[in-house]
């Protein structure tokens, strides 16, 4: 596996948000991580990109455990796009986006014209190349999060870790953005882990899912194989049908919430 | 998202590449204009004085073709160093107060307005007053600065931090909660020494460079230069963290280094100030905001022209306390008379990012 999480713990201060939580993913995957609201599922995100130091179990890297990991070393093969972004002051759109490449450079280099290609390359994946002189404390929420997608692709990732990806997006960069991911991962042979809500969208995406409840894995595997109405009604408490459609697979229909018991 | 890229005439690399050559050469262009003005100004305070010098006596001195005792005594003992004193706590002051303000993504932050001048005051005050610190020698006046500068930097910043981080609100009271105790020890201790010390803290609480000779140049040049190579090389740390601590943490920053590096070298450039020029306010607050508003938020171009343009601008006020009025005025009190009402300024336009 190229990417293993091994039996991690965390907590904020007595309370404990993630409960032993064992996976293991590979590079060009793309790989859901579902769960209601305050599962852990955000903190386990930043466990396994080391801002959150777990209090047990570890995470391991292409074999590299990554708290023994500097934190260029680890950002020059994972990057990740929080939910929210706070600014203070005004860069321009494009010199956010090259803040992307600072793993890669020196304490003395310039920005070499690699970088500017790579840049530029990020933000025509985003689509944001004609925003590249706009300040970001100027965009709208959708606008912005599309510069921070660009900017953890101009770290040229080999993991890619996306916290609520499409909040704020309207639904046509939605499914630009999973299109992109999509790609990303067939063609750049990229791991990709999606926290996410949005149980339609997963559904079409992932190729695998794991549904988190109370900061423990209650299922993971192949989307068709765990996409269940079982599972939906288990954990989110939704009735759901589940059906194969020729034209893009797997069509999960809401249907109402469980009231039963 | 997908392929789809709006049509236009840079999508290219080349496009790409020559808009960041472009953005290069305004930056040079940017720097130059601003290393222009101030070679003007240093040039200009050479000639203007109670005795003034001829621009050609001056480049007669300075190739040596020209030698008068009383012109050469005020261009090389008076003058120069005067200029290179307020070139280097210009310079010190402005890359603090724009280190301080990245640093806490507080747009109003600046070393007299957080208290950090004043802490620094004070630990030069006990140095002054009762030869505390007399082990470190003639370094005893800036070492002591430099002590109470992270000292008080490290205050402001655990008081004005909350669990939800460090918000500019609870930082800017915890600066004013500080600074107005530093300050009161500073009056608590001017109340008890004797009169002819007194008289020379009093003077030099206000701030001023008219005690400023070789000596006083040499003592602050050092810590000064150290602190500011240390911010240089901290210029693209500073972009990111500015932009927001977790995000540079997820881009690969170390930000407790970073942030370690940064107190430590911001506490040199203002402790060695301090020391020689006693408390001169709001110079980091005005001199990073004209920069800011006329090239951007990159470090890597406000960096040096903060440390051109705060040399300027220093030595403009230098020049205008010397020279306005009957007796020289501490240009501490310019600057103060100055940066009130810009302080204002800031937090009106600025009211959104510092309220919120």
């Amino acid at each position: 596996m190229d990417l293993t999480v091994n039996n991690v713990r965390y907590s904020y201060g007595s309370k404990e948000v993630v409960k032993g939580v064992s996976f293991g993913a590979d590079r060009g995957e793309v790989v859901g991580i579902l769960g209601q609201n305050g599962c852990g599922k955000t903190t386990l995100l930043r466990c396994i990109n080391g801002s959150n130091k777990p209090t047990s179990g570890n995470v391991v890297l292409d074999g590299e455990d990554t708290s023994e990991m500097s934190k260029k070393a680890i950002a020059r093969k994972m990057a990740f796009v929080t939910q929210t972004n706070n600014v203070t002051f005004p860069f321009t759109v494009f010199e956010t986006v090259m803040m992307g490449r600072y793993a890669h450079q020196t304490f003395v280099s310039e920005e070499s014209d690699h970088d500017v290609d790579i840049v530029t390359q990020a933000m025509a994946d985003a689509g944001i190349l004609d925003f590249r002189d706009r300040r970001i404390n100027e965009l709208s929420g959708g606008e912005r999060r599309r510069v921070f997608i660009a900017q953890a692709l101009a770290q040229e990732p080999e993991i890619l870790l996306l916290d609520e990806p499409t909040l704020h997006l309207d639904i046509n960069h939605q499914f630009d953005l999973l299109e992109l991911v999509r790609r990303l991962s067939r063609e750049k042979n990229i791991l990709i882990l999606i926290v996410t809500h949005d149980i339609i969208l997963a559904s079409r995406y992932c190729d695998k899912i794991v549904f988190m409840e109370k900061g423990e894995i209650r299922d993971i595997g192949e989307t068709e194989l765990v996409a269940t109405a079982e599972n939906y009604r288990r954990i989110f408490k939704i009735i759901t049908e589940i059906s194969q459609d020729p034209r893009f697979g797997l069509d999960v229909k809401l249907v109402e919430r469980d009231h039963g018991e | 998202m997908k392929t789809k890229v709006p049509v236009m005439e840079d999508v290219s690399n080349d496009g790409m590449r020559d808009y960041h050559r472009r953005n290069k050469r305004k930056a040079a262009l940017i720097v130059t204009g601003t290393a222009l003005v101030l070679i003007a100004i240093v040039i200009s305070t050479m000639m203007i004085g109670k005795y003034p010098l001829s621009f050609g006596e001056i480049v007669g001195m300075l190739t040596g073709t020209h030698y008068d005792d009383t012109d050469n005594y005020i261009l090389f003992e008076t003058r120069i160093p005067r200029i290179l004193c307020c070139v280097l706590v210009g310079a010190a002051l402005s890359c603090a107060g724009l280190v301080m303000q990245s640093l806490f993504k507080n747009p109003m932050a600046s070393p007299s307005v957080l208290g950090i001048s004043n802490g620094a005051a004070f630990g030069a005050s006990l140095a002054i007053a009762f030869g505390v610190g007399s082990v470190f020698g003639g370094f005893a006046v800036p070492i002591m600065a430099f002590l109470f500068c992270c000292l008080t930097m490290v205050l402001v910043y655990v008081l004005g931090r909350t669990k939800y981080g460090v918000s500019p609100v609870t930082l800017l009271l915890a600066g004013v909660a500080v600074g107005a105790f530093f300050n009161g020890m500073v009056s608590l201790m001017q109340y008890v020494v004797e009169d002819d010390v007194l008289a020379s803290i009093v003077y030099w609480t206000m701030g001023s460079f008219n005690g400023c000779g070789w000596t006083s140049f040499f003592t602050a040049a050092i810590p000064i230069s150290i602190g500011l190579i240390m911010m240089m090389l901290c210029r693209r740390e500073l972009n990111l963290i500015s932009a927001g601590e977790t995000q540079a943490a997820n881009l690969g920053v170390d930000v407790k280094t970073i942030r370690i590096v940064l107190i430590v070298s911001t506490s040199l450039v203002v402790g060695g100030s301090v020391a020689i020029s006693g408390v001169i306010g709001f110079v980091g607050l005005i001199v990073p905001h004209i920069f800011r508003m006329l090239a951007g938020s990159d470090h890597k171009l406000l960096m040096p022209l903060c440390i051109l343009g705060g040399g300027a601008f220093m030595l403009v006020m230098d020049t205008i306390s010397r020279m306005a009025f009957e007796t020289a005025l501490p240009v501490g009190v310019l600057t103060s008379l100055l940066g009130a009402p810009f302080f204002v300024y800031v937090m009106r336009k600025r009211s959104r990012d510092v309220w919120e």
